[in-house]
């Protein structure tokens, strides 16, 4: 699904140039659920945004369902964003404006569904998550673990075929935290493929498979020998 | 998808309530002063357009020596007409009531007219008044014939079938029965010239003017209906050369063609019909509600600009979902389409409540319904495109060109987005609000110079009272010995004419053959100068011989101007002789002190007076200002007694002096309004702007309280920023306003000096409400405890 070859990603500024990323070779399978450790700063983020096709690498080839996007242009990487990516974040960023149903709906608008068909598949993701009772609410009035709930709904709501989740427990409390990541196993035990960066070592538990970045690099990839359910 | 960005736009007004406060609010009074100005730009340009035949009428101005002139000769028509083919139809208008009212008698009741016009039986030919009741042909084809207008008829009669019924005008002391042949509509607000009252003008047949063959009797405003196939250059051309034919050598005039549709706001002629309008002044005050329009929407941009941190994040998140830039671009539009036309709504409703009240203090007469004009629909959806393109693009190409790897980071707060432009906006704001508040500085300080300047002789407490009328010209001496007698009244004089409206034009001579000069010239009695308190220089004044009459020689009293313009000292002027033209020769027996007998727009023109007891048009009472009602009350019964056939009217010569100053008077106050609400706008702006940005150092904040920064430092240190930006403003504005309102002070021949004080105070002024909307929230800012703004990062 993903094979990204000699990816390299150098930020510069007016004095500083910043390699983030260097000679970054991975595949991942359709189904697979990676985790992505390493210490701040060694390029997790970056890579996760590489993937998620909302930055191109400086240099390198990148995959993705079959097609060389490194130097597609922003429009259309969106264009093959849409319906396959999800994305989880640390800070949910849900918009607070937009109330639970029409948070988790936006992506359908954005791939032009019908009204109909954005309800019926809206709630079956909310339903899914336990959170239609809380559809009207706007996300202030959740608590963290339930927002996340509702980003989680989010990025599946369009059947997206890859889940990228960043840091996607960094802000809860640990029990908010397991519910979380046993709600992604799932997902992952249905067929949809993740890869989340963290630094837990605990939900790294969860996948299959962990890659190591250190200053940019891969430093280890460890196949896990069995994960929770 | 538009229910979508209806909604989060919707929520956004909502959930930011004081931020859509300051944006609409802006934008509703900017749009509102817009449609008002409109409204009245509309009526200043739509003058005399009604008439159906507009664009093929002119007014004939005569042109003299040194001014020109809105009235001519009466000979000058039908003198065109007998030269020329190029007119179909002519017609002049005469105005008694520019000398005395007319006053109209109906059985026992008598009414003071102000709006009374002879004109030729050709009127309704030419000019697109509708006749309600009687024939527009034979209207005024019958001397003594006389029109009224609707309101008119109801005021005199209660009904508009008044057609056969008669009135008595007395006009000039004459009185005159006249035969009611039509009612037509009241003269609409739009045209250049007015009246209750239109007679036929062979009413005064036997009157030598209408024969005349001079210049200085120019005393009709004649109009020229052209030829559909002749143009005003052929006319012009055609009229200069029979002149230049037929008047050679000593003519000493031209004659000069205004189209009718030009006459309101191009008019430059002395003497017009009524007062005009002033193009300037259309450009001045539309670019004013414009310029309010713009400080609106720079709130917008700024406000939004600064949210766009904020807003980032929401941007972010959508490109993430799968939102592609012009998805955005769209929804941003959309939120200040929705906005704007919230304001407008808003807009359309203060326009409808304050629309009389604006009007009014315009000095503006307009009747208008907003909902129903085409060109405010027009104007609307103008203002809805250009307020949208202006205040919606910046944040809506800005926000939408986010890159959602950097917003979704946060990574935006640390680059200063917009920052440039939004401080040059708010510098350009400052600068619009100082140009205004010195504007409005200068013109309230030459408005108080002008109505409380010395003018050389007390205007205070003078009682105006008009005696031009024949029955009551052998009573004058009886009603002035009278009013004299009577407890509150100091002193009376009579005049031909008063300070503050016109004073004859005559040409005045030495001896005969010395050069002529042109002055004012008019008469007064023995009392003038100490009524008035005029300074009497050299000389011994008018003769206090009772017997002393005209006749036995003319006695002059000299201006200094008017002395020195013949060379003289005021000693030497003392028993010249002097002449004003008409058979006036005298000498001269007193020099009186300048005194401003006109607008201080001029300056003091030359002046002879003399005694003429014919010519006593008006009596002038000094009063005791103790009691004036009561003096009023017994002048009242005196007049009653003595002048039954005349209403009782008078006027304050004070009240007539300040009504020189009218147009600045209104000004003035239009002025005041727009820079108050330009510098409430602005700080509107300003409190919002300060809140946003201030929110944004909120970690700054915290970590130099943390380092041991006082309150007192960080209120100085945020404020500081705005304050500069003020200052920019008040450098730019400030030399601006000087260089406008030196030009506009020239209009004065009497002007203040500008002074360096206006500056400092609008300095301050603009300081100390920078300093009001800006501190509150430094102080909050400031007093916040660090632990609260550093942990939230």
């Amino acid at each position: 699904m993903i094979q990204a070859k000699n990816l390299k990603k150098i930020y510069s500024t007016e004095e500083v140039e910043t390699t983030a990323l260097n000679n970054v070779n991975i595949e991942i399978k359709e189904g697979e659920f990676v985790a992505i450790m390493g210490p701040s700063g060694c390029g997790k983020s970056t890579l996760l945004n590489i993937m998620g096709l909302l930055d191109n690498p400086t240099s390198g080839e990148y995959h993705f369902l079959g097609h060389e996007v490194s130097q597609h242009s922003e429009r259309e990487r969106a264009q093959l964003r849409k319906g396959n990516i999800g994305f989880i974040f640390q800070s949910f960023n849900l918009i607070d404006e937009l109330t639970v149903f029409e948070n988790v709906e936006l992506p359908l608008l954005y791939l032009g569904i019908s009204a109909d068909e954005r309800k019926e598949k809206a709630e079956a993701a909310l339903e899914r998550m336990s959170m239609m009772h809380r559809r009207n609410h706007f996300p202030q009035q959740l608590s963290g673990g339930q927002q996340q709930r509702v980003a989680i709904a989010r990025a599946v709501v369009a059947n997206a075929k890859l889940i990228l989740a960043d840091e996607p427990t960094g802000n809860l409390d640990s029990d908010h935290g397991n519910e979380v990541m046993k709600v992604l196993a799932e997902l992952n035990e249905q067929g949809t493929t993740i890869v989340m960066v963290t630094h837990s070592p605990h939900d790294a538990d969860y996948a299959m498979r962990v890659i190591h970045l250190f200053d940019g690099h891969v430093v280890t990839e460890n196949m896990q020998e069995g994960f929770h359910v | 998808m538009l229910k979508n960005y209806i909604k989060i736009a919707l929520r956004n007004l909502k959930k930011h309530k004081g931020y859509s406060f300051i944006n609409i609010s802006g934008l509703s009074i900017g749009i509102g002063l817009c449609l008002l100005i409109l409204i009245f730009v509309k009526h200043q340009l739509s003058y005399d357009g009604f008439h159906e035949n507009a664009d093929r009428i002119v007014r004939v101005e005569l042109i003299t020596e040194d001014r020109k002139s809105a009235v001519t000769p009466s000979m000058i028509a039908p003198t065109i007409n007998s030269v020329t083919s190029d007119i179909e139809r002519w017609i002049r208008l005469y105005d008694p009531t520019r000398y005395n009212p007319v006053i109209i008698s109906i059985e026992n009741k008598k009414f003071q007219e102000e709006s009374f016009l002879y004109a030729d039986s050709s009127f309704f030919d030419i000019f697109s008044f509708q006749l309600i009741a009687g024939n527009s042909k034979t209207a005024l084809i019958n001397p003594r014939s006389i029109v009224l207008t609707e309101s008119k008829a109801i005021q005199l009669f209660g009904s508009l079938d008044v057609i056969g019924k008669t009135i008595n005008a007395r006009i000039f002391s004459q009185a005159i029965d006249f035969n009611i042949t039509g009612v037509v509509q009241n003269t609409p607000s739009n045209s250049h010239f007015s009246f209750d009252y239109l007679a036929s003008l062979n009413t005064r047949s036997n009157w030598s003017q209408l024969s005349d063959t001079e210049l200085q009797s120019a005393n009709f405003f004649t109009y020229l209906l052209l030829n559909p196939k002749s143009s005003k250059e052929m006319l012009q051309a055609r009229v200069n050369e029979f002149l230049d034919t037929n008047l050679p050598e000593e003519r000493d005039f031209t004659l000069s063609f205004t189209p009718l549709k030009d006459i309101y706001l191009q008019s430059d002629s002395d003497s017009d019909v009524a007062v005009m309008g002033n193009i300037q002044q259309v450009y001045g005050f539309s670019l004013l509600a414009f310029l309010i329009l713009i400080i609106g929407i720079i709130n917008y941009i700024n406000l939004a600009t600064a949210r766009s941190a904020r807003r980032g994040a929401e941007v972010g998140i959508r490109k993430a979902l799968g939102a592609v830039k012009s998805q955005l671009v769209k929804q941003f539009y959309g939120e200040s389409i929705i906005l704007t036309l919230i304001s407008i709504a808003i807009a359309v409703i203060l326009v409808e409540v304050c629309k009389d009240a604006f009007f009014n203090l315009m000095g503006q007469n307009i009747e208008f319904n907003i909902l129903t004009d085409l060109n405010v629909m027009y104007l609307l959806i103008g203002i809805t495109l250009v307020t949208t393109l202006f205040a919606g693009s910046y944040p809506a190409l800005l926000l939408s060109s986010y890159n959602p790897v950097q917003v979704l980071k946060g990574l935006l707060n640390k680059k200063s987005s917009g920052d440039f432009l939004r401080k040059g906006l708010v510098a350009f704001q400052f600068t619009i609000s100082t140009f205004l508040i010195i504007g409005t500085a200068v013109i309230y300080m030459q408005t108080d110079f002008v109505l409380n300047k010395s003018l050389g002789f007390d205007k205070e407490e003078v009682i105006v009272l008009p005696t031009n009328d024949r029955d009551l010209n052998p009573k004058r001496e009886l009603l002035k010995s009278e009013i004299l007698r009577q407890p509150g009244v100091i002193n009376a004089t009579y005049m031909s004419n008063i300070p503050g409206k016109v004073f004859g034009g005559y040409q005045s001579e030495h001896m005969p053959g010395t050069q002529r000069i042109l002055i004012n010239a008019g008469a007064a009695d023995r009392d003038l100068i100490n009524t008035l308190n005029i300074d009497l220089i050299s000389g011994n004044g008018f003769p206090s011989n009772p017997n002393y009459s005209y006749e036995q020689g003319y006695v002059y009293l000299l201006n200094e101007t008017l002395v020195s313009a013949y060379g003289w000292t005021p000693k030497e002027a003392i028993g010249k002789k002097f002449n004003v033209l008409g058979n006036r020769e005298g000498e001269i027996v007193g020099v009186i002190k300048d005194f401003n007998f006109a607008s201080l727009k001029e300056q003091v023109e030359p002046l002879a007076l003399f005694m003429n007891k014919n010519m006593h048009n008006h009596l002038l009472v000094k009063v005791n200002p103790s009691n004036i009602q009561g003096t009023l009350n017994a002048l009242e019964n005196v007049w009653e007694e003595i002048a039954p056939h005349r209403p009782f009217e008078f006027l304050f010569m004070d009240q007539q002096l300040d009504a020189l100053y009218k147009s600045e008077i209104e000004t003035r106050n239009l002025l005041s309004l727009f820079s108050g609400l330009a510098i409430f706008i602005a700080c509107l702006g300003l409190v919002g702007l300060s809140s946003f940005l201030i929110e944004k150092r909120a970690k700054e904040i915290g970590i130099r309280k943390v380092l041991g920064a006082s309150v007192a430092s960080i209120v100085a240190l945020l404020s500081s920023d705005f304050l500069k930006l003020v200052g920019i403003g008040f450098v730019i504005g400030s030399p601006l306003a000087w260089y406008v309102m030196n030009e506009w002070l020239q209009n004065f021949a009497y002007q203040i000096n500008i002074g360096v004080a206006v500056f400092i105070y609008t300095a301050l002024l603009a300081l100390i409400a920078t300093l009001m909307t800006v501190s509150w929230q430094s102080v909050k800012a400031a007093l916040t405890n660090p632990v609260d703004s550093l942990k939230s990062e």
